[in-house]
């Protein structure tokens, strides 16, 4: 347990067009050990609004972590991932993509821009439910991640 | 024809041989070579003439050699099969060349053979005949035109010639001058008994003293041939002859003698066989003497002893002259005497009755013997009596006198003379006789000599002339310088189709009219104005025949013509060009046809080819449109290029080119202005064209097109042929050339499907997975919260939804498998089939184990082949030889074969196998032939298979029968080979 990550809870932005996928993350995210936010984009343009806190969103806390889904309305994952990646406020924000695609392209791309891991969902709930308590253990818990002082 | 055979056959008898004599007799003296063979090809017969073509000296040297013998003395090279050979089949082979090289000699000679089958009674081959002619001097390196015009000059020199020194000396100079040796001598046979002296008659090349020193040559080894007539004898080296150098005291050429190298020597002899002497010829230089030399030799002797035989003869007449003269002589005699000391002349009353006057009236004065010498003779009496005084040779005078009556009498006297010690001479003495009437008979003679020896002797010539211008085989003729016709022999008159005596004293032109359109006219003027020989080739149309004619102009008046019927040898040249301009003409058609180019563009090049090769006007292709009832002008070389205008498209069975095509046969014709089929008769005029042809373009039933020509000129038998052949080319080309473009269009469409497919594949499945992982996604949520919770069927119902999600699910993530067997990369790198076996097999493992399998394999080979795509086949095929099992535990073999060009890779199982009616269907995705309770699966492994094994360019095949387990068979090529599909 680090220290950035104790005493508040975490803050996630998840990018995720479908409502049943968002549904089915705070889901599993909920069965985790560790108090977080979950703040949903629902396309890509939303999302980079929401991580430079452009109008609305200018009260919004930095993310401590991004989940990215791929196939996004108006602007697509990959294209966030590479904007996130070229902005010096942003970058260092882990950045787990997390999608249906398991296509070597993307995977390929993603990391070519730097994603910091990529994980095709699975299709069956019991392993969903198991890579989200991953990621959860390891993003939240067993990494230490820069935190809003460190800046 | 069995009985010919058998008469030929020196070792048939009875009533055959004595039947066989005339044919026999005929054959020998044919200057064609001869000869027969049995069935087996055995010689049974040879002429002459046939042995010396094969380097025998006679026909009984060659035909009692031995097989090996033969085969050592000669060798026979045929351009194609030997003519025999042919005959022996059945099949008449006509004027074939062959090549004979002998031996001994390493001389070439070239004969055109004729070989006919003999047949018996019921039709079977027993045996065939052949006629060999040497046409070695035929060949134009041997100059032929100097062997004729030596002829004819010794032939002219005959007729006008009887002085025998100034005719042997030009025949010896000619002769030298024709072989290019650089002495020749004509040796005169003596006829001593002894045999041993030879009379050297002229030498040209070298001052006769050349020879003064030794003695004449003597029945040698090496010369008694000659001189015994038997044969020619030709030498390359004389020195390593043999014959050479074998008598003392000399063995071989004395000291000093002329260097002779190359020796030709032949015999003079004459029709009867009497050898007049030999023609020996010499050169310092080895080989210098051919075949060809040996033959004009050979004519030219035979010439001299015609030559000799006749001077003989005149000599005969001479000495038959001589005789009469002396018996003429024996008439009156008187004796007189004259004193030159005393200067007195005392007569006999003989003399002065042959002087006419009176007895005892002769004053004994020279002045009045000298008075009555006659004006004309008088110088030459006082000279000869001057000559005599001051030599030693007897007294000998033929003079006139005139007598007092002013007749003239002709006294012949002869005398001795007598001298005193000191050799001074004192007296003359001698007879005298009145010769008048045996000189005026010897004059009567003389001019009966010379008459008989215009009409007898001349004509005794001129038969023989007749007689060897008759045999020659060419046509010969003398031709007054009016044109007309003095002389024509048999040949001469057979090749024209006119009997002899309808052409002596005609005129050339009257009798052949078109000869004045061809070169003869000016040739003929340069040989009567300018008196120089001409030769032409010449085609005359009349006879539809080939001469090779030389006019040499007579001293005489006229001039001779010799020619030549060269029509087989002329369409023989012109045949092997035509044929050779076919040849290159179906190379050239069919490297263009293999082109990379536009249709048009290639057939435009067959076109151009075409007037090319063959001198046309012009030449075009069409080709039938999409439609099938157009022709479409596709190419057009030669006059006309253009493929627009009139004949851009003609309909199918209109005009000629379309009923061409409607009829599927070709259209030929060598008289264009009087085929129907032409339309435009008068372009045709016009244009001159002379030859149609056109050909439909058929393949296999399909008309392609049309291929047609106008030409200026007639076109042969085989251009037609050839043509036919070329339209064949072409038809099958723009076939190749389409079937090639439609080809590269459905690869290209399928690669662009296949592409299109996958990616639809990819996307589809892609986009099919989200909602499907959704509803997957909350049935299991309701099962892992609700499950219990509800009635016992929404259980059932829940349990059902779920495993209808994971079975899409699986058929989705196969799609997209499948669809990336093509769409990733391919990586050939050489890789070891057995490490990736062993790989597969460790991931398999566990499977393995379960169902209790074994596998076993051969050796491997490493291949270049993408590693992934090769492991995930054999991983697949693996999983299916284990899932597909039967009773028994699965037993797995893994196989390899090598090819020449590949290896064949095979996975054995001993499973339920396959009805042979699936064995194609199992390679197509999706298709299943088993319950899904029975065996899980989607259907997809086989086509994944299928599909790399594609991707490297190989097969693959099953061989199984259902219950004996199946064997999958797969093929990778030892050089990679990326298919069409491989898509990047």
């Amino acid at each position: 347990m680090t220290d950035s990550n104790r005493g508040r809870a975490v803050e996630i932005l998840l990018v995720e067009d479908n409502p049943a996928d968002v549904r089915l993350t705070e889901e599993a995210l909920s069965e985790g050990k560790v108090a977080n936010t979950l703040r949903i984009a629902e396309d890509g343009v939303q999302a980079l609004s929401m991580l430079r806190r452009e109008g609305e969103y200018a009260e919004l806390p930095r993310p401590d972590l991004i989940l990215l889904d791929l196939n996004l309305p108006r602007k697509g994952g990959q294209e966030v991932l590479q904007e996130i990646k070229a902005d010096a406020d942003l970058r260092r924000i882990p950045v787990v993509v997390l999608t249906t695609s398991s296509a070597e392209r993307d995977i390929l791309k993603s990391y070519e821009l730097h994603a910091n891991c990529y994980i095709t969902k699975p299709v069956d709930l019991e392993q969903f439910l198991a890579v989200v308590k991953q990621i959860d253990d390891f993003w939240l818990t067993v990494v230490r991640l820069p935190g809003e002082h460190g800046r | 024809m069995a009985n010919v055979v058998q008469s030929l056959d020196p070792r048939a008898s009875g009533s055959h041989a004595a039947a066989s004599v005339d044919a026999e007799s005929l054959l020998a003296a044919l200057p064609d070579g001869v000869t027969t063979l049995d069935r087996h090809g055995e010689l049974t017969y040879a002429n002459d003439a046939a042995a010396r073509l094969f380097g025998f000296p006679t026909a009984r040297e060659l035909l009692s050699a031995t097989t090996d013998q033969r085969l050592t003395a000669f060798d026979i090279r045929a351009a194609r099969e030997l003519p025999w050979s042919m005959a022996l089949r059945g099949d008449r082979c006509s004027e074939e060349l062959i090549r004979v090289v002998i031996s001994a000699t390493g001389e070439e000679r070239i004969a055109s053979v004729t070989s006919s089958p003999l047949h018996d009674s019921a039709g079977m081959v027993v045996g065939c005949i052949n006629r060999f002619r040497d046409v070695t001097a035929e060949a134009p390196q041997h100059g032929q035109l100097d062997v004729d015009r030596t002829i004819i000059r010794i032939a002219t020199a005959f007729a006008n010639e009887l002085d025998i020194d100034k005719l042997v000396q030009k025949i010896t100079d000619e002769a030298t001058a024709v072989t290019g040796a650089q002495f020749g001598a004509f040796f005169f046979n003596s006829t001593d008994a002894s045999g041993g002296k030879y009379m050297l008659y002229t030498l040209s090349g070298a001052p006769i003293e050349a020879f003064s020193r030794f003695g004449m040559p003597r029945a040698t080894p090496l010369f008694g041939p000659t001189f015994r007539g038997e044969g020619t004898i030709r030498s390359d080296d004389v020195r390593k002859d043999p014959r050479y150098g074998q008598w003392d005291p000399h063995r071989g050429m004395p000291k000093g003698h002329l260097p002779v190298v190359s020796y030709l020597a032949v015999p003079v002899a004459s029709a009867r066989g009497e050898v007049h002497g030999g023609l020996f010829f010499g050169h310092a230089e080895p080989g210098r003497f051919s075949a060809a030399h040996e033959r004009i030799i050979e004519a030219i002797a035979a010439q001299a002893a015609i030559a000799l035989d006749n001077a003989n003869l005149h000599r005969a007449t001479q000495r038959q002259l001589e005789f009469t003269r002396l018996a003429l002589a024996a008439g009156k005699l008187g004796t007189w005497e004259w004193d030159i000391v005393n200067k007195r002349v005392r007569w006999s009353p003989e003399i002065e009755r042959m002087h006419g006057i009176a007895e005892g009236s002769f004053d004994g004065t020279f002045e009045m013997y000298q008075s009555d010498i006659h004006p004309d003779d008088r110088a030459r009496v006082l000279e000869s009596v001057r000559e005599v005084l001051s030599s030693h040779r007897p007294h000998y005078l033929l003079y006139r006198i005139v007598r007092p009556d002013g007749a003239v009498r002709w006294l012949e006297a002869h005398g001795h003379i007598e001298r005193d010690a000191a050799g001074q001479p004192v007296r003359l003495l001698g007879v005298c006789s009145d010769v008048t009437e045996r000189v005026v008979g010897e004059e009567t003679a003389r001019r009966l000599a010379s008459q008989l020896a215009r009409s007898e002797e001349a004509e005794e010539a001129r038969k023989r002339m007749t007689d060897v211008l008759e045999a020659v085989t060419d046509p010969f003729s003398v031709l007054h310088d009016d044109l007309t016709i003095e002389y024509v022999n048999a040949a001469g008159a057979a090749s024209v189709g006119i009997p002899c005596e309808h052409l002596i004293g005609k005129n050339i032109y009257e009798l052949f009219p078109a000869v004045a359109d061809t070169a003869f006219p000016a040739a003929i003027e340069k040989v009567r104005v300018e008196r120089v020989p001409q030769k032409l080739v010449e085609y005359y149309a009349p006879f539809q025949r080939w001469f090779e004619s030389s006019y040499y102009p007579l001293r005489s008046g006229g001039f001779v013509s010799y020619s030549r019927d060269i029509t087989a040898l002329k369409h023989n040249e012109i045949m092997r060009e035509r044929l050779m301009r076919q040849e290159r003409l179906r190379a050239d058609v069919s490297a263009i046809l293999s082109r990379h180019a536009s249709l048009p563009e290639i057939l435009s090049g067959v076109c151009q080819s075409i007037v090319g090769a063959l001198d046309v006007a012009f030449a075009r292709v069409w080709t039938v449109d999409a439609t099938g009832t157009v022709l479409e002008l596709q190419a057009s070389a030669g006059m006309y290029t253009h493929v627009d205008g009139p004949h851009a498209r003609v309909p199918i069975g209109s005009f000629k080119i379309g009923k061409i095509a409607l009829e599927r046969a070709p259209h030929l014709t060598n008289d264009v202005l009087h085929d129907p089929r032409v339309g435009n008769p008068e372009w045709a005029r016009r244009e001159r064209m002379v030859a149609f042809a056109g050909y439909p373009l058929v393949v296999e039933d399909r008309l392609i097109g049309v291929l047609a020509l106008f030409s200026r000129h007639e076109l042969a038998e085989d251009t037609y042929s050839a043509l036919r052949l070329i339209a064949d080319l072409v038809a099958h080309g723009v076939e190749r050339k389409r079937a090639a473009e439609s080809l590269a269009e459905q690869a290209r469409e399928l690669a662009r499907s296949n592409r299109e497919l996958e990616q639809f594949a990819y996307v589809a499945s892609h986009d099919l997975q989200e909602p499907l992982r959704t509803v997957s996604s909350y049935v299991q949520l309701i099962a892992r919260r609700y499950q219990g919770k509800l009635d016992p069927k929404a259980d059932e119902f829940i349990a059902f939804a779920g495993e209808g999600a994971s079975r899409m699910q699986r058929l989705i993530e196969d799609l997209l498998s499948f669809s990336r067997v093509g769409t990733r990369g391919v990586e050939f790198a050489s890789t070891s089939l057995g490490a990736v076996l062993a790989e597969v097999e460790r991931d398999l493992a566990p499977t393995l184990r379960e169902a209790g399998a074994t596998v076993t394999s051969d050796s491997l080979p490493t291949l270049i082949v993408d590693r992934g795509r090769i492991a995930q086949l054999l991983q697949n095929l693996l999983s299916n030889a284990v899932k597909f099992h039967g009773s028994t535990p699965p037993a797995i073999h893994v196989g390899a074969v090598e090819q020449p060009d590949e290896w064949v890779l095979s996975v054995r199982d001993n499973g339920i196998g396959i009805e042979p009616q699936y064995f194609d269907r199992i390679f197509v995705i999706f298709q299943r032939l088993h319950g899904r309770a029975k065996y899980a699966g989607t259907g997809i492994g086989l086509a994944i298979c299928k599909k790399i094994v594609d991707l490297h360019g190989g097969r693959i095949w099953v061989e199984s029968s259902p219950g004996e387990g199946s064997t999958f068979f797969f093929t990778i090529p030892k050089q990679p080979r990326v298919s069409v599909e491989r898509t990047e």
